[in-house]
Formats: C-alpha cells, sequence, structure tokens
C-alpha cells in the first residue's frame, strides 16, 4: 500500500481532474437554442406511453407534467452541448458511429459515420446519448462552487430543519399475554375474561400480568419503535400501541402468538437530539440537500431561460 | 463524552434486524446488469421506500420494488476491486474511457438496461463480464490496462467510491433508529474457489482507500492490511471481516493454515478469531452451514445446496465438495486446531445476508425473489429468474437475515455484539432465538416471566465459551432455547415453529472430531403444504422454549453447541412461481420452452423449503476446568 502522503496527492489530483471535467474553461459558449417545441404528435407518444404503462387516464396535470419532464431533458441536453460536455467524448461518437453503420450499407470511415449520423440529428435524439448527457449535467449543476461546510453553516441548518432530525415516537408498556399454543382457540375467551376482571379491578401491571400465561418475549417493554414492537408480536399489536390512549388497558388484540391485553404507559412524541449527538448526519444530509438544492435552482433558472411550445 | 443511551436500551439486549452483504451500482457486476441505485437509494429502500430496478426500457419493462417490514441496519458492501476502473470507464476524459475494455464494459451496461436488446436466458455471460469474473480467479491479479501511469487514475477514482461509500453511510446513520456501516466486499476467486470476505468497519474512522483483491490476494495479506491500516494503525478504527459462500471455496474457507501452506501457531488461531468473528452461512447462492454426505449424516443438510464448484459452472446436484467448504466442518477443524496449537482459529459465530446485486436490502421473502430477483435485468423476469439456476445461473434462493442481540440500535452497541458472537444467521425470515448456556441454569426457567433475566445470570449467551463449571456441578452443561416464529408482515400471518435441534460438535476420545443433532423442543405435528396451491395445513408452535441438558457430556472434551429451528414446511419461490406460470411437467412437451426450468430435478426436486436459523454457537473447553 501506498503512504498516506500519496494518497494526499491523488486526492489532489482527484480534484483536479474532477475540476477540469467540470468546469472546462477552454470551451467556448454557445448559446444554445432557447425555444423548445414538442409536436402534437410526440405529445400524443408521451401520453399514449403513459396510458400504456399505468393503466390510467391522463389527466391534464399528468399532461402538464410529461411535458415539463420532456422539456427539462431537452434543456439539460442543450446546456451540456454548450457546456461542451459533448465535445471530444468518445461515448457519444462511439454511439453515433454504431448507429449509422446499422443503417448505412456502405463502407465508411469512422468520421464519415459520425458526420453522417451528425446529419441526420442522431447525436440530439439518440435515448442513450441522451440519458447520459442528463445525467452528468444534473451532476454538474448539483456541485457547481461546492466548498467544505463550516461549523455555523451546519448549525444554521440544524436549527431549520430541526424536525428532520427527529426520532420517532417510542412505546413504554405492559401486555397479558393468553398463548394459542397453551390454549388453542380458547385465548381471545380468556383475555377477553381477564379483561373483565381488570376493568371491575384496578390491579398494578406487574400484578395485571399475572392473569394471563408468560410471554416469552417478557411482560415489559421500553421505549420500543412500533416497528419492533411489529416484528416482535405482529402488525395488528404494533398498531394498537401507536393509537390507544395511554394508561388503560385494551381490549384483546390478537396476534399469531395467541392474545393480548395492552397497556400503553408512555408514547413519547418525536424529538430531535442534540446537535452534538448528530453532527455527522447533519452534515451528510446538508451536503447532500443543498446539491439539491442547488440542481433545483439550476433547472429553475433554465426553465426561465427557456421558452415551451407544444405545437 | 458518552452519547446519551437510546430510549430502547435493554441490558437484556433488543433483537435488530439487518444485513451486512448488499451490492449497489458500485458494484461492476451491479452496474453490468443495469442497476443503478447508489448506497443511499439502497438505505432508503432498507428503511422502507420504494426503489426502481431495471431494466428501465421499454416502458412496459420498467418495475419498482418496496420490502415489507424496514430493516433496523444495513451496509452496502460493493465489490471493492476496480471501484476506479469503472469510473475510467464511464468518465470522458480519462485516457482509459476509450480503451476496448471499457467501450465493451458501456456497452453492455446499455444492454442491461433495456430489455428488448436482452440475450437469450440461459445465454452464456457477456464477454466483459467474463472478463472481470476470470481476473479475480487469477492468483495474483494486476489492473486491467485502463488506469494511467502508476495507475493513478483508477486508486484516484476508488478513493472517491470508497468516500462516497462513508458520505452515504454517514448520512443515513441515524442512531437508536437506524444503523449504517462503512463496508466493502473484498472478492478473491483464486483458481475458482469462492473466498470473498466482507469488510465492515465500526465507524467512520477507517482507512484511505479499501484493500481489494488486488492490493492483497490472499485473506492473510486482507487481514494485515486492516490490522496496519486500521486494528493497530488508525486510533479509532475498528474492523471485522466476515467470509462468505464457503460452499464452493473448494474447501479453502476454513483451510487451517496460513497463506504459505504452513500450520497455524497459537497467535495465529487468535488473531484470525479475533478479525473474522462471523461465517455468513446463508445468501442466495446458497446456504454453507453443511451438506449431506460431506462428514455427516444430517438428513437436514439438504437445503439450499448450491451444487456448483464455481459460480459459473452448471450445478451438479450430488457434487462432491471439499469438507471445509462448510461452517459445520469449519467448527469442528476449529476443535481439533484447538487440541493441536491451544487456541480456535475457528471460533466463528453466524449470520445470513442476502447478497443481492439490486440494492435491496433484506429482499428475502420467497414472494418477493419470485417477483424480482436480485440482479437486476439478469434475473428479471420469470423465464430469467428460473434460468438462474442453470447453465449461467448464480443464484438459487432469496439468501437470509442477520438479527443482532445488542443493547440498542447504534454502531457501537451493533459492533460489539457482531464481535462477541451475540448474532444469529436466518434463511431469510424473522423468528426470534435466544440461547444460553450454563451450569446452572434452573429447569424452570422457561416458565418464569424473566426467563431471559434468569438465563443471562446463569449463563453465556450464544458467541460465548462457557466458564468453569462449579465445584458441585454433576452433570453436563444446560442449554436453554427460546424460539419464537415470525409473527410476519402486516395481513401475512407468518409460519409456526416445528422445532428446535442442538447441533453438537466435539472431539473425541481418539482425537477425531464428531457431531451429533438433538432434537431438544417440538416435534413433527404433521404440518404440510399442498404443492400446487401452496396452502399450509397442520399445526405448529408459536413459541417454544427449553432447558435442555447434554446426556453425553465428558468433562475432556472440546465441544461445541449451536441451536437450529425449523418453520413448519411452505411453498419455495420456485414452486410459486412455476405454479403461477401453470407448468404442468407431467405434460412435459407443452410446457413452454422458457419455462421448463420448472421440470428440472433442481427445481422440481425443491418444491417444498423449511425456513430456518441458527444461532451462533456456545464453545466447551476443557481448559476452563
Amino acid at each position: 500500500m501506498k503512504s498516506p502522503i500519496v494518497h494526499f496527492a491523488l486526492l489532489g489530483l482527484v480534484l483536479f481532474v474532477g475540476a477540469r471535467w467540470l468546469f472546462p474553461s477552454e470551451r467556448t459558449e454557445r448559446a444554445p437554442d432557447t425555444r423548445i417545441v414538442i409536436s402534437e404528435s410526440q405529445l400524443a407518444a408521451l401520453v399514449n406511453q403513459y396510458e400504456a404503462t399505468s393503466g390510467m387516464v391522463a389527466t391534464d396535470e399528468v399532461r402538464a407534467e410529461l411535458i415539463q419532464r420532456f422539456a427539462e431533458e431537452e434543456m439539460l441536453c442543450r446546456e451540456a452541448q454548450r457546456w461542451g460536455l459533448t465535445e471530444d467524448n468518445q461515448a457519444i461518437d462511439l454511439r453515433l458511429r454504431q448507429k449509422m453503420a446499422f443503417v448505412s450499407d456502405q463502407e465508411h470511415s469512422d468520421e464519415e459515420l459520425e458526420r453522417q449520423a451528425r446529419a441526420l440529428g442522431l447525436d440530439s435524439d439518440d435515448a442513450v446519448i441522451r440519458n447520459m448527457l442528463v445525467h452528468n449535467m444534473r451532476l454538474l449543476l448539483s456541485t457547481k462552487g461546492e466548498q467544505e461546510l463550516t461549523d455555523a453553516e451546519v448549525e444554521a441548518y440544524y436549527e431549520r430543519e430541526r424536525s428532520r432530525f427527529a426520532r420517532p415516537a417510542r412505546i413504554t408498556g405492559w401486555h397479558v399475554f393468553f398463548s394459542k399454543d397453551l390454549r388453542q382457540s380458547s385465548a381471545m375467551a380468556a383475555a377477553r375474561a381477564a379483561k373483565a376482571e381488570l376493568d371491575a379491578e384496578a390491579l398494578e401491571p406487574q400484578q395485571a400480568v399475572g392473569l394471563g400465561d408468560v410471554s416469552p418475549s417478557g411482560a415489559h417493554f421500553d421505549g420500543k419503535l412500533a416497528r419492533q414492537l411489529a416484528s416482535r408480536f405482529g402488525a395488528e399489536f404494533a398498531k394498537a400501541a401507536e393509537s390507544l390512549p395511554e394508561r388503560q388497558w385494551s381490549d384483546p388484540i390478537e396476534t399469531p402468538f395467541g392474545a393480548h391485553l395492552l397497556l400503553v404507559q408512555e408514547r413519547t412524541q418525536p424529538q430531535t437530539p442534540p446537535l452534538s449527538e448528530i453532527r455527522a448526519r447533519v452534515a451528510a444530509v446538508y451536503k447532500s440537500s443543498q446539491r439539491q438544492k442547488r440542481l433545483a435552482t439550476a433547472m429553475e433558472e433554465l426553465r426561465a431561460r427557456y421558452e415551451v411550445v407544444v405545437e | 463524552m458518552p452519547p446519551e443511551p437510546c430510549p430502547d436500551r435493554n441490558p437484556l439486549r433488543n433483537p435488530y434486524v439487518g444485513e451486512l452483504h448488499v451490492h449497489t451500482a458500485y458494484s461492476f457486476d451491479s452496474i453490468q446488469a443495469g442497476v443503478t441505485a447508489s448506497p443511499r437509494d439502497m438505505y432508503r429502500f432498507a428503511q422502507g421506500e420504494s426503489i426502481p430496478l431495471p431494466p428501465f426500457a421499454p416502458e412496459s419493462a420498467q418495475r419498482t420494488t418496496q420490502l415489507r417490514r424496514p430493516l433496523d441496519f444495513a451496509a452496502a458492501t460493493d465489490h471493492a476491486e476496480f471501484f476506479g476502473e469503472f469510473r475510467v470507464c464511464t468518465i470522458p476524459g480519462y485516457e482509459g474511457f476509450d480503451s476496448d475494455f471499457c467501450v465493451r464494459y458501456r456497452e453492455q451496461i446499455e444492454v442491461a438496461q433495456d430489455a428488448d436488446r436482452g440475450r437469450p436466458p440461459g445465454s452464456p455471460l457477456p464477454q466483459v463480464f467474463l472478463d472481470i469474473a476470470l481476473k479475480l480467479t487469477e492468483p495474483a491479479p494486476t489492473r486491467f490496462p485502463l488506469c494511467g501511469t502508476d495507475d493513478e487514475d483508477c486508486i484516484a477514482e476508488t478513493s472517491m467510491v470508497w468516500q462516497d461509500e462513508q458520505a452515504a453511510a454517514e448520512e443515513f446513520y441515524d442512531r437508536c433508529t437506524f444503523t449504517t456501516f462503512a463496508a466493502y466486499e473484498w472478492t478473491g476467486n483464486p483458481g475458482g474457489a469462492n473466498i470473498h470476505r466482507n469488510v465492515i468497519f465500526r465507524n467512520d474512522v477507517v482507512p484511505e482507500l479499501p484493500t481489494s483483491y488486488i492490493e492483497a490476494s490472499k485473506p492473510q495479506q486482507l487481514w494485515s492490511a486492516l490490522d496496519s491500516q486500521c486494528l493497530g494503525g488508525l486510533p479509532g478504527c475498528d474492523v471485522i471481516s466476515i467470509p462468505h459462500s464457503s460452499n464452493f471455496s473448494q474447501g479453502l474457507m476454513f483451510e487451517p493454515t496460513n497463506a504459505d501452506g504452513s500450520p497455524l501457531s497459537k497467535e495465529d488461531a487468535e488473531f484470525r478469531a479475533s478479525i473474522e468473528p462471523l461465517v455468513e452461512i446463508h445468501q442466495h447462492k446458497g446456504n454453507s452451514e453443511c451438506k449431506l454426505d460431506v462428514l455427516t449424516n444430517d438428513e437436514d443438510c439438504g437445503f439450499e445446496t448450491y451444487e456448483k464448484i464455481f459460480i459459473i459452472a452448471i450445478p451438479r446436484p450430488g457434487i462432491f465438495v471439499p469438507p471445509l467448504s462448510f461452517a459445520r466442518n469449519g467448527l469442528k477443524e476449529g476443535l481439533l486446531q484447538d487440541e493441536a496449537v491451544g487456541a480456535n482459529p475457528f471460533e466463528f459465530g453466524f449470520v445470513g445476508a442476502s447478497d443481492t446485486h439490486n440494492a435491496t436490502a433484506g429482499a428475502t421473502h420467497e414472494a418477493d425473489y419470485r417477483n424480482t430477483g436480485h440482479i437486476g435485468s439478469l434475473d428479471w423476469e420469470p423465464r430469467r429468474l428460473l434460468f438462474f439456476l442453470a447453465a449461467s445461473g448464480m443464484e438459487s434462493n432469496g439468501g437470509g437475515l442477520a438479527i443482532v442481540w445488542a443493547e440498542e440500535n447504534s454502531r457501537d452497541a451493533i459492533f460489539d455484539a457482531l464481535k462477541r458472537r451475540e448474532v444469529y444467521a436466518t434463511s431469510g425470515t424473522r423468528p426470534t432465538l435466544r440461547f444460553f448456556g450454563g451450569w446452572d441454569i434452573p429447569g424452570t426457567a422457561c416458565d418464569s416471566q424473566n426467563a431471559v433475566e434468569i438465563a443471562d445470570q446463569n449463563g453465556v449467551p450464544m458467541g460465548g465459551t462457557l466458564p468453569a463449571p462449579p465445584d458441585r456441578a454433576s452433570g453436563g452443561p444446560q442449554f436453554f432455547i427460546s424460539a419464537q416464529q415470525d409473527p410476519g408482515p402486516e395481513d401475512e400471518p407468518g409460519t409456526p415453529l416445528e422445532r428446535i435441534q442442538i447441533i453438537k460438535g466435539w472431539v473425541d476420545a481418539q482425537g477425531d472430531a464428531q457431531e451429533k443433532v438433538f432434537n431438544v423442543a417440538g416435534g413433527d405435528r404433521a404440518a404440510d403444504v399442498d404443492v400446487n396451491t401452496c396452502e399450509t395445513s397442520g399445526e405448529g408452535y408459536a413459541s417454544l422454549c427449553t432447558v435442555w441438558t447434554d446426556p453425553e457430556f465428558v468433562p475432556g472434551q472440546r465441544a461445541f453447541y449451536y441451536a437450529r429451528i425449523f418453520e413448519n414446511p411452505v411453498c419455495r419461490w420456485s414452486t410459486m412461481l412455476c405454479n403461477e406460470l401453470e407448468v404442468d411437467c407431467a405434460d412435459i412437451d407443452n410446457v413452454p420452452a422458457d419455462f421448463v426450468e420448472c421440470c428440472s430435478p433442481v427445481i422440481a426436486d425443491q418444491r417444498v423449503i423449511k425456513e430456518r436459523a441458527w444461532s451462533s454457537p456456545i464453545w466447551y473447553r476443557p481448559e476452563t476446568l
């Protein structure tokens, strides 16, 4: 293995290569055509495709969405050209040669095949090339100008987005268990009888569990997520634990194990831990959300700059 | 300052369900199968969100998938080999981008994403796929010639991928709620023998680069790299390596030797046991617990066998497999080593995993596997999934899960539990299994509301070694085993349990390793499943509990014990699928060619399965006397 110093140098190289690719300074910007025309037949094809796969009729909203999606991809492709992402891109050249060689019945040089393909507009309507350009352009827009986060930025983000880091509700409680293995089909009836007893005479949970059978998962549970309760006792039990009023015994709940009377002692509200505990996660989420935001802003600018018409 | 304890922190430990073997689009074989899901998508999926799967064209082929129940923890374990190469192949501007290899590589990605361009099922794998796979069979592979001067381009890009894997793990680690680990897979196949390992780090303190099969072509070299770059060389760094798919390791996985073939010393054995505390014994490429007639006559060892000696070989039922390809034989070899050198190199516990290449962590449900497969467009539709069992097939089942007994759902608590082997493997379902061994566990423990507390106070949990017996101990050690059935996802009750077994291995008076299976609770209640409708019948047990004393205990004989539980029989995924396709093997001439695999012995002779779970073992060493 190489030494850490070499790795550090390599990281520099990565940044250099990345920067060269992301900010191609020597490329000449060309003003792209900012009018996007979607023909009625193109729109019809999009709508047909949607209806065939979803099995639903496209509403006006859906149509608008389809137009928007189509237009945005087109914008990204045109921007990619403007940024020079299509120049000296052998992946695209190769794709064009392959497609052209397929439709052409004569032998041609590579350059000639590429020229013909471009003349036919294959570079702008090939799905694979478009996908690649759209992907690369999105990446470029989302990381443009990215810098290391400062502590203050992370703190501000945490304050702003506290609820996003909230931890889900926790449930603490008891259950009286009536085993299907021991009682077969009479487990529910036994639970109902015990519920009547509890209704008649209030018992501490520790005593109440004595009305039932030994639960192999224990009679008490502490600070559990609903998901954990579902995993131990089944979905019905978990749903009841999420919705029951606190500090009163439930009616019998049937699970694969038998029947349960459930007492929710406490259900906490979702809570956000202090920043010191989750700083790394907050920073990671912030960085990733910034990228999404950068992309969204860039897309907004593009949408403002482009005109989209259906004709 | 240590963080606040989690709300569900439990000194008696809670079960957390997850897995540590998942591939995303950073793995060469995933991306070659058209998969685009990133490690972030994988974590979202594990938390219950849906993700799209290839192929993506035409639109009629598009599909999404979602877990029936989320996981508590997960790790992306992408193949560390070629992390950088495949970036070089996909980023215009690198010299290697135009290499013939990269051109073919990109072409295959395009093919894989478009169902209309798919090769017929059962075709040989694409050449570029084979080139990569074969590279990993070389005894000391070098990089493909596309990495620039001194391989700098590839190493630089490897660093980018590794950093992104870490960033994704960091972004989704939500202490107390959902745990992630920085991880990767070391993918060695010398001569075709699978000796793969997943490398799992405790936290965000990790080496700068992963150590792949290119840098370290022997497991021992991997461990020394982990030792020098992490355990011994980087404060705060901690790591384990988890071998998997020993079933086609050609006996190499549990070979008790050093890299140069020399026998292990005591120190070698101790080091190995400490860095490899676990073995993944169940996953989509078959089961690695044991195989019938390979040093065992245990009839239950014929479960999800892979029947191949090499990943891209044709399965041959009944094929000879060297004994040290199976974990149970590895455990027995460990006892013999302990006799010989005074330390056990194979003191390992068990985990299960999916090994999915779809980024679908935890997608082990039989019906989910039937619906979506595990490797992108290579097994996306029924005819491809069925052929995956044949000629170029790579999988056999939906794989398994790991269920960890940890105080709380945090990296430290789960990693500690993994290291002390307090974890068990399942074949994909989620039954609960507790296993303790001791000298003073009361026979009535199961009747108490505090059964686990009693067992914990009077014994060691799974993964441990029995303490010295108290003077007054007259008989053998007692084992407390408690199991509850998987309650199942919503609106889909799980399957009741059938029985609990204890598997004991020991060294006899002649110095030979022996094994025996004891049925200790439950039993056959004539439960059955109709293979035509998949309807189940008969009774089972929602829970089973017993305290078992080894009736054949001999104080001077070292031994291990592990618990195995079975669920009642159900239809295997392939039975569900072939029924759905209305295949009638009695009328074989009219079975469509696409579905004839339904009638091959690999499928037709394995229509019913009993899902199961395996506890990590508990050891007994006479030295404690």
